[in-house]
């Protein structure tokens, strides 16, 4: 099935969570910011919260250093 | 010695500088800083020196040898708290300015109790997991606080390559998004200095209503 990662088309199993679809995409979840079909998504929710067809995510990935 | 000039003094040379409404402005934000490493330093010695009204600094870190590489600290405040070190700095530079220190290790769950009220957030953190916190925060817990974070400014990269994203209306990340701290790429003063500037900037056209 089909999402829409930052603007991009992605493929992705049926049942994916948030923490699985980053953990492919090689990013540590922790040190994403979501935002799936226009909500922020809690960080204790990306273990649980599965994709679903069509779903509009917009990720920011941030790295150490300040 | 010589004598520190008047609260008076003080403002009126820096509306005849900034321009009066402008300096009116600024002299009614109130700004908080989350960390005070290289980024946090350098922007609440920025906002400082153009007559901020107040800062929240917040910090639970002592100012170590290794910081001297690029943060606004001196090699006689070693060991201090960053938060008593950097006021002690600010008020330096204009002893009349209002400062509140924070001294404690912050959580996603802390952000929107401590920072309620304040103009613009400015998130200064080193530790990539308390970014997205911090945003995270901002966004659901302070409603109609404007927000300037930082993600990505380590090693000697492209000058140009640090930029200002907007991410929401009156949210900005500032960076390249890339460089990360790594064995091979440590944070220097140079490249954490040009972030640090955008991020004060960014606060500045906030504050006058040029970005929303």
């Amino acid at each position: 099935m089909i999402i829409i990662c930052n603007d991009e088309k992605k493929e992705i199993r049926p049942g994916t969570t948030i923490a699985a679809f980053l953990k492919d995409l090689g990013v540590t979840p922790d040190t994403v910011f979501v935002e799936c079909n226009g909500v922020i998504i809690r960080r204790d929710a990306y273990e649980t919260h599965e994709l679903s067809e069509g779903a509009r995510l917009e990720l920011i990935r941030f790295v150490g250093g300040g | 010695m010589s004598r520190h000039p008047g609260r008076q003094e003080m403002e009126e040379v820096l509306a005849r500088r900034h321009g009066r409404e402008v300096q009116e402005r600024i002299g009614r934000a109130v700004v908080g800083i989350m960390g005070l490493g290289g980024l946090g330093s350098s922007v609440a010695v920025a906002l400082v020196r153009i007559g901020i009204g107040k800062l929240l600094l917040a910090d639970y870190d002592a100012v170590e040898l290794s910081n001297l590489n690029r943060q606004y600290y001196f090699a006689d405040q070693i060991g201090l708290p960053k938060t008593v070190a950097l006021r002690d700095t600010l008020l330096r530079i204009n002893p009349h300015v209002c400062l509140e220190t924070i001294h404690e290790r912050l959580t996603e769950e802390r952000i929107p109790l401590l920072f309620k009220g304040v103009d613009v957030l400015v998130e200064c953190f080193d530790d990539p997991v308390m970014k997205p916190a911090a945003l995270r925060a901002a966004l659901t817990g302070l409603k109609g606080v404007a927000y300037v974070g930082a993600s990505g400014m380590a090693g000697f990269g492209d000058n140009n390559r640090i930029v200002t994203r907007r991410l929401y209306p009156r949210v900005y990340l500032v960076g390249d998004e890339e460089s990360e701290v790594g064995p091979n790429q440590g944070l220097m003063a140079p490249r954490v200095g040009i972030a640090a500037h955008h991020q004060a900037n960014q606060v500045l056209r906030l504050l006058l209503g040029v970005d929303g």
